[in-house]
């Protein structure tokens, strides 16, 4: 629920609520005064009867009846009560019962009733106008204050979607609208130190690794070109040719990983601009000729449907590279006799294997030197540069497993 | 030929300078700018330049070289295997551009493919017993009838020939296959099965099978047993 709707809520039903018991008591109250002011006037009226020996009073009805009833004081009492009218209706009137005792045996009474008829419609009125003008008055003010609190809030809703499309590889800063509001402010801040400190951390990390990676290649120069002296050598023994060949080896696979690397970092550091419109298919078709000695020493089958061009504007040579990847994996982890299909749609591409069945969640197929142990070959670095190169390309990867098929998708449509 | 090395990591520098001398040139080394600068003064027919040196950018060896207007071939030996440093390079007039690390066995390619370039203009047919080879133009005869190769398995051929008698490691065939795009791991299968189609087409032709399997190691081009 939004701020904005949650407040409004809470608010709108305090109002309710407090509304209801004030017009409750603003009911009561009034009828309370009105009920004093009746009780005065018909004590006043009684009076006036009482003095004057007058029963024609233009505002009340009094009658008095002699009681046989021993009183010590004056007794008396104001009640609420209906009576018909002429008309056949009802109408409503306060009286007044009094009781005075004349001797021991014998009391008056005198009843004075008035109708409330014209004093009930104003306090209907006056508890309307109690309800509804405090109603208008808080509706305009709460959508006042909506709309202030919204404008206020522009800046921290500014915040969050900056922050939502924050990305640590972005060259640009976190460019955060100002507040007068200290919070958010402060918010802003805090968010603008943290961006700066993450993307210098970021920054010199990957400094670190690029020259690591780099201070690296010269000495693996050495070691391959020296290896390579050795092996030349006529004299060698079995067992000699043997342990350089392990050393090759070896350093093959140190150099291949440092590339990689290399070429990961160079993907972050987005190296590879000029973009163009790449076909995939012809991608896909260069690549699956590079691949062929490959897919028929597999035995395998490639099934290539494709109902449309599919073009995506990004690095020729990556796009390459992307391919180059997923086809030798989807060969690597085949079976004899197995199958790929490659279909190609309008913003779609998908690469679909038979295989064994793995135990890897899908989310994990991406990450780095994952790898099946069955292929010691592999550096498990390939799927990640995948990964990468989709992130960078706009391009959208999904990969699933279905019984013993392997399906990754690549969707072009962002 | 007289070829200069330029090359601040002595190691480096002295298995290059063995390798040249190996292979029947001549060759003089130079280990920072300012010797370099000093030597190409004399004419070279090619230079292996390292870009990274303690006094400065090797790029400056090439700005001297082709200001002078010679006819020398340049290949660049970096650790910087950005595009842009390769662009910068080839821009100025460098032949060849190869990332450190790399294998003997592809600088030789290299170097044998420059001086075709340079002092044959590509003109020249290559040799080896029955087998005749025009670059120029992709066509490989044996015993004079022309074979059809796909450009892969011309591509090994021209790097076994410029290779012959040497072991050379399935590592260096496979980076020389897949210079174009980044390529990790897993292409020993692939060579396996390029170098199996090769065979297949040169001996089906008539050729001897010169591609001899070094157990565990590679392949060695050669006519002798």
């Amino acid at each position: 629920m939004k701020l904005l709707t949650k407040t409004g809520l809470n608010f709108i039903s305090a109002s309710i609520f407090f509304f209801f018991i004030g017009s409750l008591g603003g009911y009561y109250f009034i009828r309370y005064a009105v009920n004093k002011m009746f009780n005065n006037e018909l004590l006043e009226a009684q009076q006036q009867v009482e003095q004057h020996n007058n029963t024609l009073l233009t505002y009340a009805d009094v009658s008095i009846d002699t009681l046989a009833l021993s009183l010590n004081t004056e007794q008396y009492s104001f009640t609420d009560t209906v009576m018909h009218n002429g008309d056949g209706n009802f109408e409503f009137y306060r009286k007044l019962s009094l009781l005075k005792p004349i001797n021991e045996a014998q009391a008056v009474n005198y009843t004075v009733i008035r109708s409330t008829a014209p004093s009930d419609l104003m306090v209907m009125k006056f508890t309307l106008m109690l309800t509804v003008f405090p109603i208008i008055f808080f509706l305009i003010l709460y959508l006042v204050n909506r709309a202030s609190t919204k404008y206020s809030l522009t800046v921290f809703y500014d915040t969050i979607n900056k922050l939502r499309v924050f990305d640590v590889n972005k060259e640009n800063r976190l460019d955060l609208m100002t507040s007068d509001i200290d919070e958010f402010e402060q918010l802003n801040e805090v968010f603008s130190a943290m961006d700066k400190k993450i993307k210098e951390d970021y920054e010199r990390l990957k400094e670190y690794t690029e020259n690591t990676s780099h201070e690296l290649q010269t000495p693996l120069a050495i070691i391959n070109t020296k290896l390579d002296e050795l092996i030349q050598a006529d004299n060698l023994r079995e067992e000699q040719i043997q342990s350089i060949a392990g050393l090759i080896e070896t350093t093959n696979r140190l150099s291949k990983t440092n590339q990689a690397l290399i070429f990961l970092a160079k993907l972050d550091n987005r190296v590879f601009a000029n973009a163009q419109s790449v076909s995939f298919n012809d991608v896909v078709q260069t690549e699956l000729e590079n691949l062929e000695p490959l897919i028929s020493e597999a035995k395998l089958k490639v099934e290539m449907t494709s109902t449309d061009r599919l073009l995506a504007n990004m690095n020729p040579s990556l796009a390459h590279t992307l391919m180059q990847n997923l086809l030798k994996n989807a060969i690597r982890h085949n079976i004899p006799d197995g199958y790929i299909r490659i279909s190609i749609k309008q913003q779609q591409l998908e690469i679909t294997n038979s295989g064994q069945v793995v135990s890897y969640e899908p989310e994990q197929m991406f990450g780095r030197f994952k790898k099946n142990s069955q292929h010691p070959q592999s550096l498990g670095i390939g799927l990640s540069i995948v990964k990468r190169i989709c992130d960078i390309s706009d391009i959208v990867i999904n990969y699933d497993q279905k019984d013993k098929e392997h399906i990754f998708k690549l969707d072009f449509s962002k | 030929m007289k070829i200069l090395i330029v090359e601040d990591e002595p190691q480096l520098a002295q298995s290059i300078q063995q390798f040249i001398l190996s292979e029947g040139h001549s060759c003089e080394l130079a280990d920072n700018l300012s010797t370099a600068l000093y030597l190409v003064d004399n004419l070279f027919d090619i230079i292996i330049l390292d870009l990274n040196l303690p006094d400065g950018n090797g790029l400056e060896v090439i700005k001297k070289v082709k200001s002078k207007g010679m006819q020398t071939g340049v290949i660049v030996v970096s650790a910087r295997d950005s595009l842009e440093n390769k662009i910068e390079g080839l821009e100025l007039g460098a032949d060849d551009y190869l990332t450190k690390p790399f294998q003997m066995a592809e600088l030789n390619a290299r170097l044998k493919s420059l001086v075709r370039r340079v002092h044959f203009k590509g003109e020249e047919n290559i040799v080896f017993n029955e087998l005749e080879i025009t670059p120029s133009e992709l066509l490989v005869k044996v015993n004079g009838q022309a074979i059809d190769l796909t450009k892969k398995e011309f591509d090994l051929l021209m790097y076994f020939i410029a290779n012959k008698n040497r072991v050379l490691t399935k590592t260096g065939i496979g980076e020389h296959m897949s210079k174009d795009f980044m390529d990790y791991g897993f292409t020993d299968d692939l060579i396996y099965s390029h170098i199996k189609n090769l065979r297949k087409k040169l001996i089906k032709a008539g050729c001897d099978d010169y591609i001899k399997n070094v157990y565990g190691v590679g392949y060695k081009f050669t006519d002798s047993n």
